[in-house]
């Protein structure tokens, strides 16, 4: 095979055997790699309706065809299981180096079964792999344990960990790789720290074979080419700010969730925004393996009482932890940041469920006794301390860690919680982007844009520009935009490059430059029409294990405060969000039932009816 | 035609440098009806310079009019997540 090693690495960590076996040609060219490869063996190997934090769930992590190759921005890996924060299906989105390493092993996706009795991290030495003890590294965080498992296995090799808040099982706890970089959402660390899995570690210098370099030589050239006059024209806002430029932009537009998603504008905005960053805490900007944008900030808070530092903060991570708590202490939501990096925590879920108790709080329906000290909006020092108890579990951090529905539920008003499927938003407003509410609400891992981003469309004017105040006539481009993302996590690519330059604008962000990479690389000849099919696949495939988890409809769903409470400032002010209408139309899209249920007829088209046999 | 119309205008990033003085913002006297064209084309933004323009807030595009008192926003093509 090209551009896939060929190659799974099945780990049982009960039995702690470890083998390999060939990857099916026909399902890499069904499911295409990543988050499409990851879709099928769950279903195959996993429980919809099981327990996320018992054996039997498999956590899978896998690269995609792309990854890896020198395709711009081809350095991504991702993790599927199912979710102890949603109970639904993860897909969980990584950069930087580890995936690239990984691939180069010799596997294109490693399965995690059962679990070990002790603590251990596998060691994958160029083919080789095996399982280690990791006693001594339980209990330590996400930099340290790279630190140490660098210096026990190779300098050069690359490590993907969980920190304290994995191994304590935080329901929102991530797999940090290359310390900084965040396979972030929905708990993907803590189904790595129920199986006692504490890392990966990974040594390759296997080549990545491709079907036709000089077609895949000639193709990237082109398009680098195109990029980089493009840039020259345009300087782009990711390198220069980074994604936290993006703060300008939803202030402007009236989107910037602020006050647990009271509102969708903040005073204090100037004060937290990229620029902000740029000139007082940035070191230097990082990029991930292979990519032309560099949008990772190193940074550094040089100030005793919020000192650190470390990689970030995002827009996602200064939307939660700032504007959405009213808070404008930069230094402290960098500190805030650094933390849930180290310990091993979604930064999105820690802000939207710290500000979520600071309305409680407000309310009077959680005390301060409770909390164990005064919890007021704006509380920068609170941030801090809580995001610390959390990863821990300590005191009220315990409760934090379930995220913030179980805990507005646990409180008696779970309408408080800014989810959908029990996972928190990031940091686009409905009201005042309506596509954003069809995309959250219809995701297939709850809360999240990240699987069909409609800020392309709504606020970015990719393909073009839409009036993001409009509801009609988004349902057919938010599923253009769902299948491209999947397309995109399955071949290995990070959507910053590949929605603006793989993306055909004239033809509703047909594929056509992901294509040319695929066919150069792997020597499928799929057709634009085939490699289309494959991301409706993928997205049929993820919507039946949640129909089989019991997921429909009811649970594709905006707190009222979205759909019925008319936003209060800005330019979206007066309006509400139109789920109601958009997921009829988004159904009959999708030829799914008006209850969201993939009818037989879409599901036969795609082969889905040959999923689960043999 | 005399300009007579003032708008108030705010340039972000990259944008910054197309404002007179130091500030990003800053108010602007125009003939009435004129559009946003005119306005880039004042300022000196290259056509060929790709960003996303709000009047009030709502999204406007190079035909777009402007009018008295009216907020114009400008910031270059950005995205993130």
């Amino acid at each position: 095979m090209y551009g896939w090693m060929g190659k799974i690495l099945r780990v049982d960590l009960t039995s702690g055997v470890c083998k390999e076996e060939q990857l099916d040609p026909a399902v890499a060219k069904d499911y295409i790699g990543g988050r499409g490869l990851g879709i099928y063996l769950l279903h195959r190997e996993g429980n919809p309706k099981g327990d996320p934090l018992a054996p039997e769930n498999p956590m899978i992590m896998a690269t995609g065809p792309l990854t890896g190759t020198g395709a711009p921005t081809g350095a991504r890996y991702m993790v599927m299981t199912k979710s102890p924060l949603t109970g639904a299906v993860t897909c969980s989105n990584s950069g930087g180096m580890f995936p690239t390493e990984f691939k180069r092993t010799g596997y294109d996706a490693i399965v995690f079964s059962g679990r070990s009795e002790s603590p251990v991290y596998l060691w994958v030495d160029q083919g080789k792999a095996e399982l280690r003890d990791a006693a001594h590294l339980w209990g330590k965080n996400t930099h340290q344990t790279t630190d140490l498992l660098l210096e026990e296995t190779q300098a050069r090799a690359k490590v993907a960990c969980i920190g304290p808040a994995g191994e304590k099982q935080v329901l929102f706890a991530s797999i940090m790789n290359d310390k900084h970089r965040a396979a972030g959402r929905s708990g993907v660390g803590a189904v790595m720290g129920s199986k006692n899995l504490k890392a990966v570690v990974v040594r390759g210098k296997g080549r990545i074979p491709l079907a036709d370099p000089d077609r895949f030589k000639v193709f990237n050239k082109e398009i680098l080419d195109i990029f980089k006059a493009n840039v020259k024209e345009t300087p782009l806002g990711l390198t220069v700010n980074g994604t936290a430029g993006v703060v300008m932009a939803t202030q402007n537009f009236g989107v910037l969730p602020t006050k647990n998603w009271q509102q969708g504008t903040f005073e204090g905005w100037e004060k937290i925004d990229g620029e902000e960053l740029t000139k007082k805490f940035l070191k230097k900007n990082s990029a991930c393996y292979g990519c032309p944008i560099g949008c990772g900030r190193l940074t550094r808070v040089d100030d005793e009482k919020f000192k650190g530092e470390g990689e970030g903060p995002e827009y996602e991570t200064i939307y939660a932890m700032g504007s959405n708590c009213l808070i404008d202490n930069l230094p402290a939501i960098l500190k805030a940041n650094y933390l849930c990096n180290e310990l091993g925590m979604d930064t999105i879920t820690m802000g939207a469920t710290i500000a979520c108790a600071m309305e409680l709080v407000d309310r009077g329906y959680l005390s301060e006794d409770q909390v164990g000290r005064s919890l007021e909006w704006g509380d920068a020092e609170a941030l801090v301390e809580l995001t610390r108890m959390t990863g821990t579990r300590e005191g009220f951090g315990d409760r934090l860690a379930q995220g913030s529905y179980r805990l507005a539920d646990s409180c008696g008003h779970p309408e408080l919680a800014p989810v959908s499927k029990k996972q928190e938003f990031p940091g686009y407003e409905p009201r005042g982007s309506q596509a954003m509410g069809l995309a959250y609400a219809t995701s297939p891992i709850g809360g999240s844009h990240m699987r069909g981003d409609p800020a392309y469309f709504e606020l970015f004017s990719v393909p073009e520009a839409m009036d993001p105040h409009i509801w009609e006539g988004k349902a057919k481009v938010t599923k253009a935009f769902q299948d491209l993302s999947a397309i995109i996590d399955s071949a290995g690519l990070c959507i910053f490059f590949a929605v603006r330059n793989l993306a055909a604008k004239d033809l509703g962000v047909a594929p056509t430059g992901i294509l040319e990479y695929i066919n150069a690389a792997t020597g499928i000849d799929y057709t634009l029409e085939e490699l289309m099919q494959a991301g409706e696949r993928i997205i049929n495939a993820e919507r039946i294990f949640l129909t089989e988890a019991g997921f429909s409809r009811k649970d594709d769903s905006l707190p009222d405060r979205l759909t019925k409470t008319p936003a209060p400032t800005g330019p979206a002010k007066g309006m509400v969000c139109h789920l109601e209408e958009m997921l009829d139309d988004y159904y009959k899209v999708q030829e799914w039932t008006a209850d969201g249920i993939p009818e037989p007829a879409v599901i036969e088209k795609l082969g889905l009816d040959k999923l689960k046999k043999d | 035609m005399s300009d007579n119309m003032q708008i108030h205008v705010k340039l972000y990033s990259t944008l910054k440098p197309y404002a007179p003085g130091s500030e990003g913002q800053f108010d602007l006297t125009l003939r009435p009806g004129a559009t946003l064209k005119e306005v880039c084309s004042r300022l000196g933004i290259p056509e060929t310079f790709r960003r996303t323009a709000l009047i009030n807030g709502k999204r406007a595009e190079s035909d777009s009019i402007l009018n008295q008192d009216d907020i114009l926003v400008m910031f270059p093509e950005i995205c993130g997540g």
